[in-house]
């Protein structure tokens, strides 16, 4: 009886079986051991250990790099608030003030507009914290600079006046009447429009429409800017008898 | 339920030989020297199942190398849900198909090394009757059809049970039995022809 079961159960026959053990001797090439051996431990390798050995110095070196830049430009560069309080002198709101022979004529336009917006925006009866604000930034550089444009031009104003005539004639006396409603009329109208205006170019051109405009903002009840405006006036007009 | 067979497959059996699926658990989490256990156990028997499948010693080193690069390739996915040399031989298995849909050139040719072909002229007089038998078997084996070659090759090399051979090759239990048998009683033919005739 040579047929038996082999340790896993299948039939077969001890005859066949002791035969073949003893041809099946081949054995696998040593070659091949070592490339699949090889190729297993490389497979076992953790696939990203190439990538964390290149991207932690990388990672580190990239860190060190911006620190260093970014230290680098904060120590360097000079702040923009140094650079305007060298550049420009400041008032005592914080606002730099130029002076005005050195800001162009259309700037100063703008600027003038800009102001005349702003107030109009931001001041109404029912904000008096708005309107304290925007007569605030009445005293600010452009409004500096348009009173200073107003003294040089009354200044011109007053030597003509002066080299002419000392009296005014009647019929200068009926055009100063006039320019006296209009500038008080243009006082009335900028104080509407913007109230923390004082007199403006066109009010200060003579000394009737800066009157009218003085009396103007006494009617508003602004003594002080009045007080100051007559003194700019006599100043102007020495000769002009505001009364 | 897979926890559980994992902590099997970890679990030290009784003679201290860690199981396959142990070895290759290990291999999983990167341990190289198990693969290289579980290797050495197994790479004669697979090779020479190959050889005698292949019958061309390069188709089967290349058969082989395919073999254990796909387990290889399996350590992530691997999970001990059946026998390792089950698992093993399904892949040798299916590589040798693979290879002969790939190569037509697995036909009858077999290029069988000059002193396995028996050669009647050649024979040294003094060749005992166990040689003749080998050489014999050796012959009958390659002359079997390829599935019964493959069963008795899966029982002898692999020692696998009707029911593993059965799964390794896609059929069922009978059909690997009834081949089984008749590539057993071929080759016990085979061997006993000779004394026979002697």
């Amino acid at each position: 009886m040579t047929e038996k079961r082999n340790q896993s159960g299948a039939e077969t026959d001890v005859l066949v079986s002791q035969a073949y053990r003893d041809l099946a001797d081949e054995r696998t090439p040593e070659r091949l051991d070592r490339t699949i051996l090889r190729a297993a431990a490389k497979e076992a390798r953790p696939r990203y250990s190439r990538f964390i050995a290149w991207t932690r110095p990388m990672a580190w070196a990239a860190t060190v790099m911006l620190s260093v830049a970014l230290v680098l430009e904060v120590t360097d560069t000079p702040s923009p608030e140094a650079d305007a309080m060298d550049d420009s002198p400041v008032d005592s709101l914080g606002e730099s003030v130029v002076p005005a022979s050195e800001i162009p004529k259309k700037q100063s336009n703008d600027m003038r507009q800009k102001a005349a917006a702003v107030a109009e925006q931001e001041i109404s009866p029912q904000q008096p914290a708005a309107r304290e604000r925007a007569e605030r930034r009445s005293d600010t550089a452009e409004f500096k600079i348009k009173n200073e444009d107003m003294l040089q031009q009354a200044e011109e104003l007053a030597r003509v006046q002066a080299g002419e005539d000392k009296q005014p004639s009647p019929a200068v006396s009926a055009d100063a009447e006039q320019e006296f409603a209009a500038g008080r009329a243009l006082a009335s109208a900028a104080a509407f429009a913007a109230p923390v205006a004082d007199c403006d170019e066109d009010a200060v051109t003579t000394p009737q429409t800066w009157l009218g405009c003085i009396v103007a903002l006494e009617d508003a009840g602004r003594d002080d800017a009045a007080h100051e405006q007559r003194a700019m006036l006599a100043e102007a007009f020495p000769d002009f008898d505001p009364r | 339920m897979l926890s559980h067979t994992v902590e099997l497959a970890y679990a030290r059996p009784m003679d201290n030989v860690p199981e396959d699926s142990a070895l290759m658990l290990r291999y999983c989490d990167g341990d190289v020297a198990a693969f290289e256990v579980l290797y050495r156990r197994h790479n004669d028997a697979v090779f020479r199942y190959l050889l005698r499948l292949c019958q061309h010693r390069d188709t089967a080193e290349d058969v082989f190398q395919d073999v254990w690069g796909k387990i290889v390739k399996a350590r992530d996915s691997y999970r001990p849900t059946a026998k390792f040399t089950t698992f093993l031989y399904r892949v040798a298995h299916n590589c040798f198909i693979d290879h002969i849909r790939r190569n037509k050139r697995h036909t009858q040719t077999a290029d069988v090394e000059p002193d396995t072909q028996p050669n009647p002229a050649d024979l040294p007089e003094v060749e005992t009757e166990r040689s003749l038998a080998r050489r014999r078997l050796e012959a009958a084996l390659q002359e079997l059809p390829e599935e019964q070659r493959d069963v008795f090759l899966l029982s002898e090399e692999a020692g696998l049970s009707l029911d593993q051979i059965a799964s390794v090759t896609d059929s069922n239990r009978e059909t690997a039995k009834s081949r089984l048998r008749y590539a057993v009683n071929k080759l016990r033919a085979a061997i006993d022809e000779p004394v026979r005739t002697s």
